[in-house]
């Protein structure tokens, strides 16, 4: 349909109706405009109930739109396409797993040849800081550890696409600051295309590339803030004034 | 080890007094020894015909392990074809439901015509009330896997019997076992009822023999190994419960920070 360089995906008028439970038609998203490019890193932020994981569903494949289009390299989505990784805010790490062997999940699943991906395990676990820990079993885990064993468990199969819903919404604030450079180093070392939901607003200025603020149902986007603050950034660019006029910007803009 | 030691005496300790108790009632209030005898005349009776005594009860304990060993197997298959598919639950889920409220009692007459009066009536009995609590907590161990994960999978194009098999069992290893437990004693009752109905042998069978004939030394006894068999069967389950799925066990106490 298109043939842009570096277009990963388009949406064009996205909309999604559904029965509800009490017969009457719910409206979840309304047309929906958007581009992304491939390696970008992409937040969609919004108030609660606008749509966001919707939204996000319909990235990796398991909602397909009611109306308008929604193109994953060109071609209209149906199902789940391959190189697709997810993470939520939930870890679901296999508590009688140990630490690999979570990682290496999704290989088992793809009927992938294990000893080829072991290495591949070891330098994701390493990225995030979980050098020595391939042995521990899941449940000794605190939750900072298990979101980032979360993280390259999404990342195994090197996916085109990350697509994240509010990862780090159940962790206390340092441990999220931690892993927002986690993720950013991830970003930064796999050049994979990154989708964030969060309601965070400075973990979606801090991350992204482009920050797209959705209205209230039927969500569809009302602003697109591009963040332009050199990478990696590290902690204290939070406190840099760019960043704050950024965070100012997208804050405004929210319907509450 | 210092646990399970103080378990053992606090057990034995509570028999105890319950036994001084019962010596002190039945002495102070008269009541006739062919309706309760004292404790001391059970032990009296019960220990000349131990070696009888120990032959009905070792039926008792076989009886009910085979139930058990049946009824896990029936409980786990008929779990994973409920919890797997949704038309076999449809079709099972309230059948199951039904067998399970009628009284096992009403089985054993059946199950004595076709097999004769023996072991095979009270093994099935104990069977049919002990595949139940495993029958449906695997389908519970199986129906409440996360969403999120179904939708992970999904993206991965995992099948179905992929999620079962490497999710869908393992998450159901926990539920099975605290299963058992309620299972165990379940067997030991449908094996108890069977043989007072349709066994000619059995803890169950000679407490029925020992009141027709009033021998109420005889059929305390009996009661007492019941109840002491009873005691051994929960405590065990219990305890193997907790050693087989640890996780199952400790991830709440590690999920901060």
């Amino acid at each position: 349909m298109f043939s842009t360089p570096g277009l990963l995906y388009r949406a064009r008028d996205v909309g999604l109706q559904y029965p509800g439970s009490d017969g009457q038609s719910v409206e979840a998203l309304r047309g929906v405009d958007l581009d992304l490019n491939v390696g970008e890193f992409l937040s969609i932020i919004g108030p609660s109930g606008c749509g966001k994981t919707t939204l996000l569903k319909m990235f990796s494949g398991l909602i397909v739109p009611s109306h308008g289009h929604f193109l994953f390299k060109g071609e209209q989505l149906e199902e789940p396409p391959e190189g697709i990784g997810m993470a939520f805010q939930d870890p679901l790490l296999l508590p009688w797993r140990n630490v690999i062997d979570n990682v290496l999940l999704p290989i088992e699943v793809l009927r992938r040849p294990r000893e080829k991906y072991l290495p591949k395990a070891m330098e994701l676990l390493s990225i995030v800081g979980l050098e020595g820990f391939e042995k521990k079993s899941a449940w000794q885990l605190s939750g900072g550890m298990r979101q980032r064993v979360n993280l390259c468990r999404a990342l195994i199969t090197d996916p085109v696409v990350l697509l994240l819903d509010e990862p780090f919404g159940a962790l206390d604030a340092f441990t999220r600051e931690d892993l927002w450079l986690v993720l950013q180093e991830l970003h930064g070392r796999t050049g994979s295309t990154i989708v964030l939901i969060t309601h965070q607003l400075s973990e979606a200025v801090f991350l992204s590339d482009r920050v797209l603020v959705l209205s209230k149902r039927p969500g569809h986007v009302i602003h697109e803030e591009r963040i332009t603050i050199p990478k990696p950034r590290t902690l204290d660019t939070a406190l840099t004034p760019e960043f704050v006029d950024h965070v100012g910007n997208v804050r405004r803009r929210i319907e509450r | 080890m210092r646990i399970q030691l103080n378990l053992l005496t606090e057990t034995a300790a509570s028999l105890l007094l319950a036994g001084l108790a019962w010596e002190v009632l039945v002495r102070v209030t008269g009541v006739p020894s062919y309706l309760v005898p004292p404790p001391s005349s059970v032990f009296a009776e019960a220990s000349t015909v131990m070696p009888v005594l120990a032959y009905h009860t070792w039926l008792t304990i076989s009886g009910t392990l085979s139930s058990l060993v049946l009824g896990a197997i029936l409980g786990v298959v008929l779990g994973i074809l409920i919890g797997y598919s949704t038309i076999a639950s449809k079709l099972l889920y309230p059948l199951l439901g039904g067998f399970h409220a009628v009284p096992v009692s009403a089985f054993i007459p059946i199950f004595a015509v076709w097999f004769g009066i023996g072991a095979v009536p009270k093994v099935l009995a104990g069977m049919l009330i002990a595949f139940f609590p495993i029958a449906v907590n695997v389908v519970t161990g199986l129906r409440t896997i996360e969403p999120e994960f179904w939708e992970m999978m999904r993206t991965l194009r995992a099948s179905r019997i992929q999620v079962l098999w490497k999710v869908g069992i393992p998450r159901a290893v926990p539920y099975f076992f605290a299963s058992l437990k309620v299972a165990a004693a379940g067997a030991f009752i449908g094996n108890v009822v069977g043989e007072m109905i349709a066994a000619g042998a059995g803890l169950g069978y000679v407490l029925l023999v020992a009141t027709n004939r009033m021998e109420m030394e005889l059929a305390f006894a009996t009661l007492i190994i019941l109840l002491l068999l009873g005691m051994l069967i929960f405590s065990t389950f219990d305890a193997l419960e907790k050693r087989v799925a640890p996780w199952a066990f400790r991830s709440q106490d590690n999920a901060t920070g």
